[in-house]
């Protein structure tokens, strides 16, 4: 019995040559779809997105020179930057809404005409507006031309030329020359004189001082308007010094308070400081600042005085350097500069003192920015008794001088001097009004019969509150606050002479 | 000695393969070109067809002695004509439909065009929305 060899062909057969053709045309046909099938959804979404990201990307519109009136029509030519593809999807509209806009109110329309220039970084654009006629309309008041562009994907951009809310002011740089500023106060665009400004821009330009004093400044082409630039002199925060202080002893501008100490004292309990089971509390602080107002480093003097007892009441907080010895025959005058802010008008009241030491004992004589106080009947004021005339009192307002005077010199006496008792040795050499949010100088002469051999021991400031409810004469009385409230006395110091 | 020959089962195997083979194709191709027309279909007759879409690109406002007229500049910005039919003046506020306004005459228009609409009395800030017959809606806040 042999062996069966079988010889098996590796030829294809006509069957599975048709079989892999079938596979191979129905592979291509379905490539070809997919393709076909995925480049127009890839087409609709990218045009979905360019058309989604266009709608929030900024686009910037600004116009390059002032309308122009041709004929009926009223030309404008803008620029377009920003993103580029909302304009390249397709034609862009050659069409736009005009708006003119009367000072009357009423609006004038028109379709518009558009010429696109593409140039490389943006899109300029010339706009034909047939609303030449508005402008004669009602004395052709115009208040702002409007441009609406549509673009070729539902999207718009506007621009607003002129809304007429132009400011200029001319400040005087030399006796020849102004620099003007003309402030665009409007939420459209404005020329001018040519200088195109942005809405809530302005522009600067130097200017020759007419001889007349006022300028004429044009406002865009076709909707004239004359601005006035207004002349302005310009003010800059200044401190005044206090003459004391050029020939002089100076106790403080440094910006220091090193060697001042503070202490404050009440009608209700003279010790009473900042403890409140005193019935009234009165306190302060006093910091150097930095540059505020003009000042170099100035002292933020802050005090209060807070009410637990009924009106009337008097408080007292100051500031003091003590230890000198200043001849106050020769240096006999003080002052500080002082910016009274944030007080209780009719309250509180201001004040700068020097204590001067002669063989007879001392004396405290004090500046003080005085306030409008309400004349007697003194028996409200619980007036500690008589007061010590001095031909140095203003006499403007004698009777309201010596109603506060009193509880002022005794709290004053017993705070410098030490003793409530010698409240006749406190006399207020000098009294001006009180002037709120602004530099004044406060200041005082020394007598000069403190004697030759006199001399300055202390200087200081400070402030001297009144609580009361008494009412201008004629009125009636306010009802008392509650216990409580608080009356601030905040100032500015920058200078403390003696001089 | 055995010859070995192919018989004719093998032919008509071969054969039948082949025809199952071609008809099988032929059904699935005929399922996957349906099935990519109906798709297409519903593409080109929903965000491909040709469709009216149009923006309000801005507005003039006046008042006359019948009351408040409003010219809106309206865009076409699709691939078919608009028809405008009416519109509804709605309270910027609240929302709640003021009046309805329809045209007698439909607005057809292609590209750009200037609309009016008499709204009385009523005064702006109201929002307009504009109904076209393939359904789009279009407006703005006018005021």
């Amino acid at each position: 019995m042999g062996t069966w060899v079988v010889g098996l062909s590796g030829r294809l057969g006509l069957g599975e040559v048709y079989v892999f053709a079938v596979f191979i045309i129905a592979a291509v046909v379905f490539l070809v779809t997919m393709v076909y099938v995925l480049n127009l959804v890839k087409g609709f979404l990218a045009n979905s997105l360019v058309k989604a990201s266009a709608a929030s990307e900024p686009v910037n519109v600004m116009p390059q020179s002032p309308p122009a009136l041709v004929g009926s029509n009223i030309l404008v030519n803008i620029t377009i930057t920003g993103n580029p593809q909302p304009y390249s999807l397709g034609e862009l509209p050659n069409n736009a809404l005009c708006v003119i806009r009367l000072i009357n109110g009423t609006e004038f329309y028109a379709k518009g005409l558009v010429t696109y220039n593409p140039v490389a970084g943006y899109l300029g654009a010339l706009l034909t507006c047939p609303l030449g006629y508005a402008l004669t309309q009602s004395s052709g008041q115009a208040v702002d031309l409007s441009i609406y562009l549509p673009r070729s994907d539902g999207g718009v951009v506007s621009v607003t030329l002129y809304m007429g809310h132009v400011i200029a002011y001319a400040i005087p740089i030399n006796s020849t020359y102004n620099e003007v500023i003309a402030v665009d106060n409007s939420t459209g665009w404005v020329f001018v004189n040519g200088t195109r400004v942005p809405p809530h821009g302005s522009t600067s330009f130097i200017k020759e001082i007419p001889s007349s004093g006022v300028y004429t400044l044009s406002v865009n082409g076709i909707i004239n308007e004359i601005v006035p630039a207004q002349r302005i002199i310009v003010q800059t925060a200044s401190v005044p010094v206090p003459p004391q202080c050029i020939n002089f002893r100076v106790y403080y501008d440094n910006g220091s308070l090193i060697g001042f100490n503070s202490a404050g004292a009440s009608s209700n309990a003279p010790n009473a400081g900042s403890n409140p089971s005193n019935n009234i509390a009165i306190y302060g602080t006093a910091t150097i600042t930095n540059n505020v107002l003009g000042a170099t480093a100035p002292i933020h003097y802050s005090s209060e005085m807070i009410i637990t007892a009924g009106p009337p009441e008097y408080a007292m907080w100051i500031y003091y350097a003590s230890g000198y010895s200043i001849n106050a025959s020769t240096y006999n005058s003080f002052a500080a500069t002082i910016y009274p802010t944030l007080y209780t008008p009719n309250e509180t009241m201001y004040f700068v003192f020097v204590e001067v030491s002669n063989s007879s004992g001392n004396y405290v004589y004090a500046s003080i920015l005085s306030i409008n106080y309400p004349a007697s009947p003194a028996s409200n004021y619980e007036a500690p008794g008589s007061y010590s005339t001095s031909s140095y009192i203003n006499t403007i307002n004698r009777k309201k001088t010596i109603a506060i005077g009193a509880w002022f010199q005794t709290l004053l006496a017993y705070l410098v001097l030490g003793n409530a008792g010698d409240y006749g040795n406190v006399i207020i050499v000098h009294e001006s009004s009180i002037l709120e949010n602004t530099w004044q100088v406060v200041e005082g002469m020394i007598p000069s019969n403190v004697g030759s051999s006199a001399d300055i021991v202390e200087v200081g400031f400070g402030t001297f509150f009144v609580y009361s409810n008494q009412a201008p004469p004629g009125q009636t009385a306010l009802p008392g606050p509650p216990n409580g409230p608080w009356y601030p006395g905040s100032m500015y110091i920058d200078y403390l002479c003696v001089g | 000695m055995v010859v070995l020959r192919l018989g004719l089962s093998e032919i008509m195997g071969a054969v039948l393969i082949l025809v199952i083979s071609v008809v099988f194709g032929v059904a699935l191709l005929t399922l996957f070109i349906n099935y990519m027309h109906y798709s297409l279909q519903a593409l080109y007759n929903g965000p491909l067809s040709p469709h009216c879409q149009f923006s309000v690109i801005g507005y003039a406002i006046n008042k006359t002695t019948s009351g408040y007229v409003v010219a809106l500049g309206l865009y076409n910005y699709g691939n078919a004509p608009c028809i405008i039919e009416g519109a509804l003046v709605v309270n910027a506020t609240t929302g709640n439909v003021i009046t309805v306004v329809t045209y007698s005459n439909p607005i057809k228009f292609n590209g750009f065009t200037i609309i009016k609409l008499n709204v009385g009395s009523i005064k702006p800030p109201f929002i307009v929305r504009l109904y076209s017959r393939d359904g789009y809606v279009g407006g703005g806040l006018v005021g």
